[in-house]
């Protein structure tokens, strides 16, 4: 029904360009990009600027009459472009963990207490990102990819297929696959 | 880490994400920078027909795209249909051969109601139910043959099912042939006065395989069938003058089918009076006298013990035996409307007698048990013979203007069994 939907909003701003279907695209998805996002980059300055990049490139691509079927896929496939371009940009040599840090106890200053304990999860789970990703590193590019999307992100097979163009059940197997991998490592 | 850790992290990683919320504000100023961003990339020109109509076969036009889109949606609509509808037909189809008394009987007869209530035309709503006795009979039949102790109350339970059912359709019948074209009036009379012959003839079987007692009730629907098919007969009478309905029914038949219901009362009526131990005797004259002038006169003697020559159950058989003779005689004279009353007049004579009789008959078991505990009282038997004679009605004229006397005289001869 999900996409059923978003079809429909689509199929308004290609017929209609009717503005209001794309800010109620923007509305249901907003909270899940930055989500997305969030974890894998530095800071919250910065997974601002990726999503709020990740919904001008959507607009973008339904003017460009881009072939759009999952339209929630597609933001995050945008949205992992973005970041990887992200790590791409930045210094090779910035250990990540230590920029997390900084930048957690630099916000605690200025920020109320909801958001202080925000931060101080946010702190956490991008160490414990960090642990996992340092697990899978040694995998093969797929694996990661795979595992990432779906242990990380939690997302659907299915979603994860359209994201790195592979059929869902090719992204299955290589989950399956990749998690038999990681096992066979810690054993060794 | 082990593989427990992994997943404690990977948990805790998860929860994390969940408390992640970017700030309202900043949620809210970004919205509208975009509005303003796409606002001034979008061009102004609105969109031309040929984008339209494209666009429109892309997410709902293409059948097998929509159907992917819907597939889920779509299985799962089917899905409840299935249970709801296809549990709903495999119980209804499952009630078909309900009797009265089973559980799934109500089933059965509500689906007939349905169907009923989604006809809209009287006449076809007619010949439905019409059908719809036809499987009442059916059901009768089936229950006669049944051996389970609850037999006799399933069948009255039945037959009153059919006596309802024929109600209706007499109601139905008086109004189709009221405001329905004349020809469709007369095929739909037709086709109940057949399915009430039916009807009788499979009543007069079943009343042969049970006991005494229980032959009453039949006889009520026996007779409420009659009733049915002299009403039938009566709108077919009525059409036949319709130039219309010409070929569709002849007189002959209408003859045939009212003297097949005199015959049928009068097996009832022999019946009756069996049960009363009495003889009806029925004697006919008919004197041809000068010129065109025809009379004819009937005798009904009934040979009855004095105690029972003047009760209720003897008067009115006679009655119904009159009204047969009478039925007998306006054949004759062709006059048929008149017949299908008398027919009428002789139903109703025969019921009441069965009943009193039934009646009579439990008060006097009553009487008889209770006598064993206490005094013993003796049911008086009366050898004596008593002679009742009825002087009833007058009869006939074909083309004159003598009319005849119909005697009847009740005597009794024999002492009770």
């Amino acid at each position: 029904m999900t996409n059923l939907f978003d079809q429909y909003l689509l199929f308004r701003i290609r017929t209609r360009k009717d503005k209001q279907a794309f800010a109620k695209i923007y509305d249901r998805y907003v909270n899940a990009i930055y989500r997305f996002v969030v974890l894998k980059l530095p800071s919250r300055e910065l997974a601002e600027d990726v999503t709020a990049e990740t919904f001008l490139r959507c607009w973008q691509s339904i003017q460009q009459n881009k072939e759009i079927s999952n339209l929630r896929a597609f933001l995050y496939k945008i949205a992992r472009n973005l970041v990887v371009d992200q790590y791409r940009r930045s210094e090779p040599t910035v250990h990540l963990s230590v920029t997390f840090s900084e930048d957690g106890a630099s916000s605690l200053v200025e920020t109320d207490v909801s958001d202080h304990d925000q931060s101080r999860g946010l702190i956490e789970a991008r160490a414990d990102i960090q642990l996992i990703l340092d697990r899978i590193a040694r995998l093969k590019e797929d694996y990661r990819d795979v595992l990432t999307l779906r242990l990380v992100d939690g997302l659907g097979f299915s979603d994860i297929g359209k994201i790195l163009e592979k059929s869902t059940g090719n992204v299955r197997v290589i989950y399956h696959r990749a998690m038999k991998a990681l096992d066979q490592l810690e054993s060794a | 880490m082990n593989k427990h850790e992994f997943e404690k992290k990977l948990r805790s990683i998860r929860r994390a994400e969940r408390g992640l919320t970017p700030d309202p504000a900043w949620v809210l100023r970004t919205r509208a920078s975009l509005m303003t961003q796409i606002s001034n990339s979008a061009s102004a020109s609105p969109v031309s027909f040929a984008k339209r109509f494209r666009e429109s076969f892309r997410p709902f036009g293409a059948p097998i795209r929509l159907l992917v889109l819907i597939r889920r949606q779509a299985l799962a609509v089917f899905a409840i249909f299935g249970v709801v509808a296809g549990g709903s037909i495999m119980s209804v189809s499952a009630a078909d051969n309900a009797l009265p008394g089973d559980l799934l009987y109500p089933v059965k007869l509500a689906a007939e109601q349905t169907r009923l209530a989604l006809t809209k035309d009287q006449t076809e709503k007619l010949k439905l139910k019409t059908e719809f006795v036809g499987r009442r009979t059916q059901e009768i039949k089936d229950i006669a043959a049944l051996k389970v102790p609850q037999r006799q109350e399933r069948l009255n339970e039945a037959v009153e099912i059919v006596k309802r059912d024929l109600d209706t359709v007499k109601t139905q019948l008086v109004q189709v042939s009221a405001q329905a074209p004349v020809t469709q009036a007369a095929e739909a009379a037709k086709l109940v006065d057949q399915q009430s012959n039916a009807l009788v003839s499979t009543l007069k079987d079943v009343k042969a395989t049970l006991p005494d007692n229980a032959k009453t009730k039949v006889t009520e629907a026996e007779i409420a069938a009659v009733n049915t098919g002299v009403k039938a007969v009566q709108v077919l009478i009525d059409t036949q003058a319709n130039p219309e309905t010409q070929g569709l029914v002849s007189h002959a038949e209408l003859v045939q089918s009212i003297n097949q219901k005199m015959q049928g009362l009068q097996d009832n009526v022999s019946e009756a009076a069996q049960k009363l131990g009495i003889s009806v005797l029925v004697a006919t004259s008919t004197r041809v006298q000068t010129g065109s002038t025809v009379s004819t006169s009937t005798q009904v003697a009934v040979l009855a013990p004095e105690n029972a020559a003047s009760s209720t159950p003897v008067a009115q058989i006679i009655n119904a035996q009159q009204a047969l003779a009478q039925t007998s005689q306006l054949i004759q004279e062709n006059k048929l409307d008149l017949a299908s009353d008398k027919l009428v007049e002789s139903g109703k004579a025969v019921v009441t007698a069965e009943q009193v009789t039934d009646l009579t008959a439990a008060v006097a078991s009553v009487n008889a048990s209770s006598s064993t505990s206490g005094v013993s009282t003796q049911i008086p038997v009366s050898t004596s013979t008593a002679s009742v004679i009825v002087n009833v009605t007058s009869t006939s004229v074909i083309s004159g203007g003598v009319s005849s006397t119909t005697d009847i005289i009740v005597t009794s001869t024999q002492p009770l069994p």
